[in-house]
Order: C-alpha cells, then sequence, then structure tokens
C-alpha cells in the first residue's frame, strides 16, 4: 500500500484538476496519487485523448493538467501545442513512460512539467508544486 | 542473459515494483509453459525502430497488479485487469527501449493489446519471479529505420 504523504504547510485554493491519458488505470492511479499527496482537489476531470482534453478546457475551468503524450486522435504534445501557454491557462505536466531524452527536453522547452513513469507519490506531489510555484511566478 | 535481457530485467523490475507494487526476484530458466503464464498484452513501436514488447504473466500476478495499483479489493479489481496488464507493459516498453536503442531515438507506442504476436527466435526475453508468480517479456526489434 502507498503511505499517506503530506503536502507541505502551504495554504492552496483546491486545485481542479484535468487527467488526459488513454488508459483508465492510469487515470484512476494518477488521480488516487493526487488524492495521497494530500494536496487540495477540487474538481476532478478525465480525457482519454487530446481532443477530448482541450473540449474539457474549453469549458471548465483547469488549475492543473496532466497529459500522457501516446493517445489516439491527437497526441498529449499536439493537444500541448493547440492550446499554448498562457498564464492564465492550466499548469500542465506531461506524464510518460517515454525515458528519451529528447522527449523530457521537447516537454520541458515547451515550459511544461515532466514527470517519467512509473512514479512513485512524493514524485508526483513534487512536480505539481514545482509546477504550481511556477505557475505563481507567471502570473 | 544478453545486454537486452538485463535491460529487460530493470525495466520490467521497476515497473513490477513501483507501479504494481510487487517484488520482483530471480531471473528464471527455463521458460514457463506458456499455458502457466496465461494473460498476456503487446505493445507495438515505430520510428527510430520497429518492433514489439509482449508481456506474459501468471494468473496470480495478473491479479494482483490492478488491486495494487488501484487498491482495490478482489471482485471491484476485476474489470481493470487487462488495463493494469496493459499499462505495466507500456511502462515496461518505454523505459527498456531508450536502453536499447540511445535516449536521443523517438518512438511511438502503440496502445497496448491483448494477445501476443509472433515473435522469432531472435527476440530478447527475460522470465522473472514476481512475488509468487512469474512475468516472462520479450522484446522484438524489426531493424533500425533508414
Amino acid at each position: 500500500m502507498i503511505d499517506r504523504v503530506e503536502a507541505p504547510g502551504v495554504e492552496r485554493a483546491p486545485l481542479s484538476v484535468l487527467v488526459v491519458d488513454d488508459s483508465r488505470v492510469m487515470r484512476a492511479m494518477i488521480i488516487r496519487t493526487l488524492r495521497l499527496t494530500g494536496l487540495p482537489l477540487g474538481a476532478v476531470h478525465e480525457a482519454a485523448d487530446g481532443l477530448a482534453g482541450l473540449g474539457i478546457l474549453e469549458r471548465e475551468p483547469v488549475t492543473l493538467a496532466l497529459v500522457d503524450i501516446n493517445m489516439p486522435r491527437l497526441s498529449g504534445l499536439d493537444m500541448l501545442a493547440r492550446l499554448g501557454r498562457t498564464a492564465t491557462g492550466p499548469r500542465v505536466i506531461v506524464v510518460s513512460s517515454d525515458g528519451s531524452d529528447a522527449r523530457a527536453v521537447q516537454v520541458l522547452e515547451m515550459g511544461h512539467g515532466f514527470l517519467h513513469k512509473p512514479f512513485a507519490p512524493e514524485d508526483l506531489r513534487d512536480v505539481v508544486l514545482r509546477a504550481l510555484d511556477a505557475g505563481d511566478d507567471d502570473r | 542473459m544478453t545486454d537486452n535481457s538485463i535491460a529487460l530485467r530493470v525495466a520490467a523490475t521497476l515497473a513490477f515494483e513501483e507501479l504494481g507494487l510487487l517484488c520482483v526476484g530471480a531471473a528464471v530458466e527455463p521458460p514457463s509453459a506458456l499455458d502457466a503464464l496465461p494473460a498476456a498484452v503487446s505493445v507495438a513501436f515505430d520510428g527510430a525502430n520497429a518492433g514489439s514488447l509482449t508481456l506474459r504473466v501468471s494468473d496470480d500476478v495478473f491479479r494482483a497488479l490492478a488491486e495494487n495499483m488501484l487498491g482495490l479489493d478482489g471482485d471491484d479489481a476485476e474489470p481493470w485487469r487487462w488495463d493494469a496488464l496493459g499499462e505495466m507493459a507500456n511502462v515496461i516498453c518505454g523505459n527498456v527501449l531508450p536502453y536499447i536503442l540511445g535516449t536521443r531515438a523517438s518512438l511511438t507506442l502503440a496502445p497496448p493489446a491483448r494477445g501476443a504476436p509472433p515473435v522469432s527466435r531472435a527476440a530478447s526475453h527475460v522470465e522473472l519471479e514476481v512475488e509468487a508468480g512469474r512475468a516472462r517479456i520479450l522484446l522484438e526489434l524489426a531493424g533500425a529505420r533508414q
């Protein structure tokens, strides 16, 4: 079992989260792990591909998006290219099993966080906190 | 054990232990009979190199994966079992290919599919003890793209 990992003592508004992954088990696992980190979660949305993810972003105020790369219809990178990166948009973390340097560098150069699968709950918490802090700096 | 088999063992151990929360033991020879490893999924890949990775597991490992990954018990985990096995294969594949092909190789992985495609005798493979069960991983590389 995974032990609960407490987040640092920083007061945060509840996070509105979007998880985009064609694997429903990975979506469920990411959401479960987010809950275990102790970060305050508000609405949690799920999408199985980049097109569905963009549709949710058009309708819902999302603070944090966790996005897979290899997905049908529209890949995570193509989704992010269409989304762009704005100060008012969601903070984005790409979550992928792709261990190539080229992919990680590509994501980081787009201004997003990168989390490599498999990951421990504290890895997810750390990359989320870094992404949120970077977002605060942008604003 | 070949270099590719060692890479398969490292990537599979990482995935089973961190994602599946299952302890991995020794590599075993000779390989188990196929009917002892009834659950199989494969992940095809293309790009700098094409090929596929197949993951076969014993029934106890198949059942434990979804339960551990999602914190579910018994019947609640049943609808998730194939998805969990597929994600395990996806993560092993994503982790092993940079070891073998280099970290600059650009590859696209297809969604996991149930079953095992035919593989040649040249396919790299490793079979591991996973808790009280077994897992076999086979990697077929078609050759570098020009």
